[in-house]
C-alpha cells in the first residue's frame, strides 16, 4: 500500500535530460572516428581548457588557486608577526607560543573579573598567537613532506633489502637440495647442476636407484612451490613500487 | 592517521575549542559572587572549576609533548636534500641487487623445472 504523498515533481528533475551534447554520438558506431556529426547538428565537441601558465590563477569548483604555491607571510595577510624574522628554532619559538597563549588566556580571565567591558584586546591578542602558531607550523609543511620522503625510501630500501636476503637463503636451501638430490642418484653434480646432464645419464642412474628419485621430486617440487610463491612476491612488490610516485631527481 | 603537523595543529583548534568552552561555562553556571568574605562556594562547582582547569592544562601539555616530537627538525632544507641523494642512490643499489638475485631465482625455477620434467619423462618411459 502506498500511503506516502505523492511527491512534486515541478521543479525537480530525478532524471535530468542529458546535455545537448548527446546529439554529437547520435550516429556514434564502433569503431569510427569522423565527425561528421558534429558539422550536421551545428555543435562542436567540448574543448578542454588550455593548461594557466606559471605564475597566473585560474579557477576551479568556483574558487581561484595560484599556480605557484606560495605561503603569504604574516604581514601580507595583515597580521603582525611574532616570532622572529629568518633562521630560528622552530621548536623553541613553538613552546614560546604556546605559554603565551596560556599566559594570555589567563590574562584574559582576569580582565573578565575585574573589567569584563575590555575582553575585546585580549581575544585579539589571543586570536593573533593562534594565527601565529598556526602560520609557523603551515611554513614548516614542506620540511615535513621532505621529511616524511626520506622515511619513505628508508622503509623501500629496507624491503628491498629483505626480500633480496629471503630470496638469496631460499635459494641457497633450494641449491643444497638440488646437490643432495645428485648425491643420492650417484650422479656428480655440475656447476650448472640440472641444465647440462643428458638423458642417458639419468637414464643410467635410473637403472641403478629406481626408488630414489622418487622421493626427491616430491622435495624439488616443494622448492618450485616455494620459488613460485617468492616469485610472486616479488613481482607483486615490484608492482607495488612502481605505483609510488620516483621521488625528484635530485 | 594525520601527521604531525596536522596533529598539533588539531590540538591547538582543540584547545582554542577548550578555552571558549569555559568561558562560556563560567558565565552559564559560576555563582553569584558574594559581598560576605567568607561565603562558602557549592562544592561542586570546585569540581567543577577543577575539571576545567585541568582540560586546559592538558590539552597544553599535549601540545608542547607534540611540538617536541616534530620530526627532524634539527635537520636543514639542504642536509635534507643531501639524505635524499643518498638515500636515492642507495635504493637503486637495493633494486638493482635484487633484480640480480630475481634471474639468479628464476634460473634455478628453470633448472628445477627441468629436473622435474626429465625425470618425469624418465619414469615414463621405464615403466
Amino acid at each position: 500500500m502506498n500511503t506516502t504523498p505523492p511527491q512534486s515533481v515541478e521543479n525537480v528533475s530525478t532524471f535530468p535530460p542529458p546535455p545537448p551534447f548527446y546529439k554529437l554520438y547520435l550516429n556514434y558506431k564502433k569503431g569510427d572516428n569522423s565527425t561528421d556529426s558534429s558539422s550536421t547538428t551545428g555543435l562542436k565537441p567540448l574543448e578542454p581548457p588550455l593548461p594557466p601558465k606559471d605564475g597566473t590563477h585560474y579557477t576551479q569548483f568556483g574558487q581561484t588557486y595560484s599556480t605557484v604555491d606560495i605561503l603569504p607571510s604574516l604581514e601580507e595577510l595583515g597580521k603582525t608577526q611574532l616570532y622572529p624574522q629568518g633562521d630560528i628554532e622552530p621548536i623553541k619559538e613553538l613552546k614560546k607560543l604556546n605559554r603565551s597563549i596560556l599566559f594570555n588566556y589567563l590574562q584574559l580571565l582576569e580582565t573578565l573579573i575585574e573589567n569584563p567591558t575590555d575582553y575585546r584586546s585580549k581575544v585579539e591578542d589571543i586570536s593573533l598567537l593562534f594565527i601565529n602558531f598556526h602560520h609557523l607550523l603551515n611554513s614548516y609543511r614542506p620540511h615535513e613532506a621532505r621529511e616524511t620522503l626520506t622515511n619513505i625510501m628508508i622503509e623501500q630500501i629496507k624491503q628491498k633489502k629483505n626480500t633480496s636476503d629471503q630470496l638469496k637463503q631460499t635459494l641457497e636451501t633450494s641449491k643444497q637440495l638440488l646437490l643432495n638430490f645428485f648425491k643420492e642418484i650417484n650422479q656428480e653434480p655440475d656447476a650448472k647442476l640440472l641444465g647440462i646432464l643428458s638423458k642417458q645419464q639419468l637414464q643410467q642412474h635410473h637403472g641403478q636407484t629406481p626408488d630414489q628419485p622418487h622421493t626427491d621430486t616430491i622435495s624439488t617440487l616443494y622448492i618450485n612451490d616455494q620459488e613460485k610463491q617468492f616469485q610472486q612476491q616479488i613481482s607483486d612488490m615490484f608492482n607495488e613500487l612502481a605505483l609510488i610516485p620516483k621521488p625528484m631527481d635530485l | 592517521m594525520a601527521d604531525r603537523l596536522t596533529q598539533l595543529q588539531n590540538q591547538l583548534d582543540q584547545l582554542f575549542l577548550v578555552f571558549g568552552t569555559c568561558i562560556g561555562v563560567l558565565q552559564r553556571d559560576a555563582p553569584q559572587s558574594s559581598f560576605v568574605e567568607s561565603s562558602k562556594l557549592p562544592p561542586e562547582w570546585g569540581t567543577q572549576v577543577k575539571d576545567m582547569a585541568k582540560q586546559v592544562i592538558d590539552s597544553s601539555k599535549l601540545i608542547e609533548s607534540y611540538i617536541e616530537s616534530l620530526p627532524g627538525f634539527d635537520r636543514t632544507e639542504t642536509e635534507q636534500y643531501e639524505n635524499l641523494k643518498q638515500l636515492d642512490i642507495e635504493s637503486k643499489d637495493s633494486t638493482n641487487q635484487l633484480n640480480l638475485t630475481k634471474l639468479e631465482a628464476i634460473d634455478m625455477l628453470n633448472s628445477v623445472k627441468d629436473a622435474i620434467r626429465i625425470i618425469a619423462e624418465e619414469s615414463k618411459n621405464q615403466e
